[in-house]
């Protein structure tokens, strides 16, 4: 998929154990886009031919536009969608949706529908780490809980809101909590398909920690600061023989494993390599080691040296008759 | 289903026939397959870090 990250600030009132990209309003590297370098952005990425923007940022309680929060995300969707309506915007994780409601004072189901309104397509399935609030109260303490993580991502799928799903893996989590949230994860996509929800969870993406930059207390928990690779492929093959039917499609993290190892997991399970993102910062400044930004032709050169053909897709896994370019 | 999966060739083996619909685990087969000792394939796994074909080695700037 040729996409193209935007995180739009890294000033976030929260302060997870794991995030080496968040930083205070006021601090030196603290950054907050204005609407016209986000459309700048975009331009480019259509530029490029992007068939969509992945945006998500920090949570900034001054991001208010009127005095309302929902008020700001919903004028940058507009202005993008206005501006390229043929783009997929995939946008603003569960967290976010949830800072939203409670900035303004409004139910999920209010955010949401007014955010698809405005042109959201889908919600990345983000911030999820690990659905399992012992593990939260360790990483992410400040975040939504896992209830609220479901609940959101349930009231989008009801909605008809697509959404992806992840699982950052390879930090403090057990292999019992590792299940547990795939386990939940399926139960809430049974959900969604016994409730004939008009939308889906479309992907589920492993995302193992990078301890290199993080803070150092998870940092020297961990022991490490790269994945390792054989732990993501094994997690990475029973995710695939667990979700079965429920979620069919697999995506690796190149940024994250390195291109080398996200092929592999081509292997493992996986049946997709994610997008071009043109800009990745969140992991990068972790420390990951597989770069910031992907050409097509770089992505199809990989996936042939294993022998799969290569398909441009769109967000929700549909086909594209063009073929990827250089 | 778990008696067949004793390794992580095994597991390769089963999802290079299967890909199958059906081939939901359980909780238990899932934990079961996570608790084993990492065993060993035939070809050893890429060292990290992977050198990256892209051009940009350095995280551009958000701005």
């Amino acid at each position: 998929m040729i996409n193209r990250n935007i995180n739009f600030t890294n000033i976030c009132e929260q302060h997870c154990s794991f995030c080496a990209f968040r930083r205070d309003a006021g601090d030196a590297d603290a950054y907050w886009l204005d609407r016209d370098t986000i459309i700048t952005k975009a331009a480019d990425a259509v530029a490029r031919r992007a068939t969509e923007i992945c945006m998500q940022g920090g949570l900034n309680p001054e991001a208010k536009l009127n005095g309302s929060s929902l008020d700001y995300y919903r004028a940058i969707v507009v202005e993008l969608k206005q501006a390229f309506p043929q783009l997929h915007l995939h946008a603003f994780s569960p967290q976010e949706v949830e800072f939203i409601a409670r900035e303004d004072g409004l139910s999920f189901a209010a955010v949401v529908e007014a955010l698809a309104e405005a042109g959201v397509d889908s919600l990345p399935g983000t911030a999820a780490e690990v659905l399992d609030d012992e593990v939260r109260r360790v990483i992410c303490p400040e975040k939504l809980n896992a209830a609220t993580w479901i609940e959101v991502v349930e009231t989008a799928l009801r909605l008809g809101v697509p959404t992806t799903s992840t699982m950052l893996c390879g930090h403090i989590e057990t292999p019992e909590q590792q299940i547990r949230h795939f386990d939940r994860v399926r139960s809430l996509q049974q959900r969604a398909i016994e409730r004939d929800y008009p939308a889906r969870i479309s992907e589920f993406i492993l995302l193992p920690f990078i301890g290199e930059q993080a803070p150092a207390p998870l940092r020297k928990r961990v022991g490490r600061d790269q994945p390792v690779l054989a732990d993501t492929l094994r997690l990475t093959a029973v995710a695939r023989l667990f979700f079965g039917s429920a979620i069919v499609n697999h995506q690796p993290s190149w940024v994250k494993l390195g291109l080398d190892g996200a092929i592999d997991a081509l292997r493992w399970g996986c049946n997709d390599i994610g997008g071009t993102l043109m800009e990745e910062h969140i992991t990068s400044m972790a420390g990951a080691k597989g770069g910031t930004c992907q050409s097509p032709a770089d992505l199809v050169a990989a996936i042939g040296s294993i022998d799969r053909p290569a398909r441009q897709r769109t967000t929700l896994y549909g086909s594209l008759t063009a073929q990827p370019q250089s | 289903m778990m008696r067949s999966l004793q390794t992580l060739d095994d597991l390769q083996l089963r999802l290079d026939r299967v890909i199958a619909p059906d081939a939901i685990l359980s909780p238990e087969e899932a934990l079961f397959l996570l608790r084993k000792p990492t065993p060993r394939r035939s070809q050893p796994f890429a060292t990290l870090p992977i050198a990256c074909d892209n051009t940009s080695s350095a995280i551009p700037s958000p701005t």
